[in-house]
């Protein structure tokens, strides 16, 4: 779980000296840049639509903190990889919350779908959050930035901090759980 | 399989969450510049210019103050773990007015999501990102680390126009991590230190 420890202002030593500037316009370039990113991949792992835009400030709270430490350029991995933190801590305090669904409480603007056609996406979709849930976390994480994000595995490998051979055994195992789901799931509406 | 996962592409952040990170990031981001400079020698004459400081950074960022008030509308999910209550769900159970009567503990004092000061102009007003980090740190049930940012901001501003916010904050914390003598104590500070005020409400359920 990310524990938010924030500094003792006026007392204790002196900082350490950060590697890199920080300031507003930086964060709120990273902030604006990778916010929609930010956003889908917390929701894409499983926090309720309601609870996103707690999460996001949340990683926005860190990144604030740590952006001095982090090289220009590799801003994107460090907020996914925030990200998942957050994510993961949050799957284990959701672990004792009462389960809603929650969808309603976000609107789809679809411009060029039709009622219907908007409905049957919905519809998708939920069932797409149901079996990625079911997903373990690491596995999801591979599987959402590989499928549904489109990096590369490479990428994905330097956003999670991950051995290139992990990241692609993960996104094996991920696609075959996924097809087995998605199976299952057909088969329990067909009958 | 390739519908399923095209229906992702419904996933969008919405305008207001996407203003609401970026306001986030002005503050924090002074915040983080603040925790980065050396540390100034405390004396009184530092109090005045944070203040100014602050005030300078609500101004910029009131139309935060606007997003958290439709916040309070929305309707949230209560947990039967933490009693149901999130910060932006009015009181079941309000506090006594009389100054005679012990403090009712189980009525939490209310605090905004926008931790804005009652007092303060729509201008003034903007969320310290340490109310904000002990906000969510409380709502994912991490007491410690709430008490923990609302240390730092009780130490960096002990007169700062967020007093009550923080001090309401600390309610809650000590209360959901099982301290019910002590958070009875703090609503008492609370009654005493802000009486009358609009985060707390009176047994029949309306603001004094």
């Amino acid at each position: 779980m990310t524990r938010l420890r924030e500094p003792a202002f006026g007392v204790g030593p002196a900082p350490v000296t950060t590697a890199y500037r920080v300031d507003d316009g930086r964060l709120r370039a990273v902030v604006a840049e990778h916010f929609q990113l930010l956003w889908r991949f917390l929701r894409r792992l499983g926090i309720p639509p309601g609870d996103v835009d707690d999460a996001v400030q949340e990683v926005v709270l860190v990144l604030a903190r740590k952006l001095g430490h982090i090289q220009p350029g590799s801003e994107r991995s460090f907020v996914l990889g925030t990200a998942l933190r957050v994510a993961s801590g949050f799957k284990r305090q959701s672990r004792r919350r009462r389960e809603v669904d929650d969808s309603e409480l976000v609107e789809h603007e679809s411009p060029e779908l039709g009622p219907e056609a908007l409905a049957e996406k919905q519809r998708l979709r939920a069932v797409l959050q149901r079996l990625l849930d079911q997903l373990p976390l690491d596995l999801r994480a591979v599987f959402v930035l590989y499928e549904l994000e489109e990096l590369t595995m490479a990428e994905i490998a330097q956003t999670l901090g991950l051995p290139p051979g992990t990241v692609a055994s993960r996104l094996r195992r991920s696609r075959e759980a996924f097809e087995a789901l998605a199976a299952q799931a057909a088969q329990g509406i067909a009958s | 399989m390739q519908e399923l996962l095209e229906s992702a592409s419904l996933d969008r952040g919405s305008e207001a969450s996407r203003r609401r990170a970026l306001e986030l990031s002005t503050t924090a981001g002074a915040f983080a510049r603040q925790a980065e400079a050396p540390p100034e020698p405390r004396h009184v004459a530092s109090l005045p210019r944070a203040i100014a400081k602050w005030v300078a950074l609500g101004a910029a960022a009131g139309g935060l103050l606007a997003l958290g008030a439709s916040q309070l509308s929305k309707t949230h999910n209560p947990s039967p773990a933490d009693g149901g209550q999130l910060l932006s769900a009015p009181v079941s159970a309000p506090v006594a007015a009389s100054p005679a009567s012990s403090p009712d503990i189980a009525a939490e004092p209310l605090v905004p999501r926008s931790a804005a000061p009652p007092s303060a102009s729509v201008g003034d007003a903007a969320p310290a990102p340490l109310l904000e980090a002990a906000r969510l740190a409380i709502r994912r049930g991490d007491y410690a680390s709430a008490l923990e940012s609302l240390n730092a901001y009780d130490r960096a501003h002990p007169h700062g126009p967020f007093a009550a916010e923080s001090l309401a904050l600390r309610i809650r914390a000590v209360k959901r991590s099982g301290k019910a003598e002590e958070a009875r104590s703090l609503t008492s500070e609370f009654q005493q230190k802000f009486p009358n005020h609009s985060l707390l409400e009176d047994r029949d359920g309306r603001a004094p």
